[in-house]
């Protein structure tokens, strides 16, 4: 690709027909500002492509030019929006071409082109020109031009994803076919494995059966026009979530809120592919997400998308806090060696929360308000996070500041062996094990969470003496 | 792709899509921003248009912050367009800019907003975590 030589609605502006850009702007999604591909209508009467409309509403369910609500599974096909604009796409080449050198021949400066008349110009350049890839942008819609041919084309190519030019494929029998002929077709579809059967054009299917079942084992199936329903992510367990994934056939791997995000872009790509009239195979889909999971997605490398709000910004957070985290690390590995397991993870959890509307308040001037309660919320989750040590759940994909970072390690080591030494020269304080160090270490200037009396009780703690309580559960 | 932009803006980089910087002028004559040329600085994250770009002003030598009760004087820009919930995918560039351009010549108020100081002097988040209340609607 060429420097940043696409074709835009600017392309117009030096032509003598510079009315164009207006016109062709019309036809360019404001979204993504290509041409619209499988233009889908709202509730709101606003058109988008199928794929940026459905992307805009996972993220905040509005329309993006009105910013009208409640637009989930509302949309409708703009099918007079999509053949203009295939239409316009495939006469663009040649009217921008002539128009521009229209221009030029009005400037008089003949410089710089040869002397062709217009007929050689369609001849050779445009052919050229039409070569640009955007074919794959256009979606087709049922044009009605051409109902007269119902002869159905069999794909003859080994790689059943290339289609000949104006053909589209069945999306279950995987049958190339004219793009009018496909939901005629449709009705009456045999499927994959039983090209006899209801089949009224059996004269084409039985020729070539062997093909098709060859096909069929070979590839993926493409996706069939059924929409993915919309998940509750919340009422489900990460198995359950992951078991979805699993039997959707995308990745499994990494956190919750990771599965989250894949799985609404998998049910973006999946179902505005059901929209098109030229519907990709479930491996061009996989592709697709692929391309997503290395730029916003588990490989993309920021640390942001794993905690629980995708544009947090997990850096600033650990920089910020690191002494924080610091602490609790060097706390949780001195208990590890007093209480059970059970019993830590309940104190690491109460505390987690607690701290939460601790920290905040030191980070929030007087001009930027104490951000909303969702936002307070996930800070439990970062700090478990950041504390792959504490963390007694093996997740995969949790962000590990310290793994292989020395110079952390050796502050944490250090601050383990203060606080032993501080817990060992007092043990006057004896019987107090738990989680109750830091209040033994006066000099240290942080303010220590740990310190608050409130927090010696344990989570599930009965109003009884609660240092009787502590030590009865962690022999 | 954005080379015949709006009067008084000019791309200055634009090389990737992660940041650009677009110098804008204000065109009206607004005694304000006379003579002057702001320099604007676009980030944007792998989820635009989805989500809003960072857009700040930028200070060096020859491009000042502007005078304006809604642009801190470390170029963080309290717009509503701008911010999460005020932004639609179909702002581009050009649109914010001119949005801008709108929002400064229509100022008269040769003031910082309430604040500044204090502001500029703690602040650390990223422009797009900061919650601004949005109370003018003169803008």
């Amino acid at each position: 690709m060429a420097s940043f030589d696409l074709p835009d609605s600017t392309d117009w502006l030096d032509t003598s027909l510079s009315s164009f850009e207006p016109l062709e702007a019309a036809l360019r999604c404001q979204v993504c500002k290509e041409f619209y591909d499988t233009p889908m209508i709202t509730l709101c009467s606003h058109t988008f492509c199928s794929l940026c409309i459905r992307r805009c509403i996972t993220t905040d369910g509005k329309c993006p030019t009105c910013k009208k609500e409640g637009q989930t599974d509302k949309l409708m096909p703009n099918w007079v929006v999509g053949e203009i604009v295939e239409r316009f796409v495939k006469a663009r080449p040649a009217a921008l071409e002539l128009a521009r050198r229209d221009k030029e021949e009005k400037k008089g400066t003949s410089g710089r082109k040869r002397k062709l008349d217009d007929t050689d110009l369609e001849d050779d350049e445009i052919s050229v020109r039409s070569t640009r890839s955007r074919k794959t942008r256009t979606a087709a819609p049922a044009g009605g031009a051409d109902m007269s041919d119902p002869i159905a084309v069999v794909n003859s190519e080994e790689e059943g994803d290339y289609v000949p030019e104006g053909m589209v494929k069945c999306p279950i029998c995987q049958k190339a076919m004219k793009e009018e002929q496909v939901y005629m077709h449709l009705d009456s579809c045999p499927g994959q494995k039983g090209p006899g059967g209801r089949n009224t054009r059996s004269r084409t299917n039985n020729a070539f059966s062997n093909t098709f079942q060859h096909q069929s084992t070979k590839l993926s199936p493409s996706p069939t026009p059924t929409r993915l329903p919309q998940l509750n992510y919340s009422l489900l367990k990460d198995n359950a979530l992951r078991q979805k994934l699993h039997s959707l056939g995308i990745p499994t791997w990494g956190p919750k809120q990771l599965l989250i995000r894949r799985h609404t872009e998998w049910l973006n790509l999946w179902n505005s592919n059901c929209d098109a009239t030229h519907p990709k195979t479930k491996g061009q889909l996989l592709k697709e997400l692929d391309v997503w999971e290395r730029t916003q997605g588990g490989h993309a490398g920021f640390t942001e998308a794993k905690v629980m709000k995708k544009d947090f910004d997990g850096n600033k957070w650990a920089t910020n806090n690191k002494d924080h985290f610091d602490e609790l690390i060097a706390n949780a590995r001195k208990k590890r060696t007093a209480p059970t397991e059970g019993e830590e993870k309940s104190e690491e959890k109460k505390e987690g929360v607690k701290d939460a509307p601790k920290v905040i308040p030191v980070q929030y001037s007087r001009e930027q308000p104490a951000n909303p309660p969702t936002e307070t919320l996930l800070i439990p989750h970062t700090e478990r996070a950041q504390e792959p040590q504490t963390d007694t759940k093996p997740s995969v994909d949790v962000a590990r500041p310290y793994e292989g970072n020395n110079e952390a390690l050796a502050i944490i080591r250090k601050k383990v062996d203060e606080a032993n030494n501080n817990s060992n020269s007092s043990s006057s304080a004896g019987p107090q094990l738990e989680g109750e160090a830091p209040s033994l270490r006066p000099s240290e200037g942080i303010s220590n969470p740990f310190s608050s009396p409130s927090r010696k009780v344990p989570m599930f703690q009965v109003p009884e003496d609660p240092v009787i309580e502590v030590e009865t559960k962690s022999r | 792709m954005h080379e015949h932009t709006a009067p008084g803006l000019e791309l200055v980089k634009a090389d990737d899509f992660k940041e650009w910087l677009v110098d804008i002028r204000v065109l009206d004559p607004n005694p304000l921003y006379q003579n002057e040329t702001y320099r604007l600085k676009f980030t944007f994250s792998q989820q635009y248009p989805i989500e809003a770009p960072e857009v700040v002003f930028v200070r060096d030598d020859t491009h000042p912050i502007p005078w304006h009760p809604h642009v801190y004087s470390n170029g963080i820009i309290c717009l509503d367009l701008l911010d999460r919930a005020g932004w639609t995918p179909i702002h581009n560039v050009e649109s914010v800019c001119v949005s801008l351009q709108s929002m400064l010549t229509s100022n008269t108020k040769k003031e910082r907003p309430e604040g500044d100081e204090h502001f500029v002097k703690y602040n650390k988040q990223r422009p797009k975590d900061i919650n601004f209340v949005f109370h003018d609607n003169q803008v």
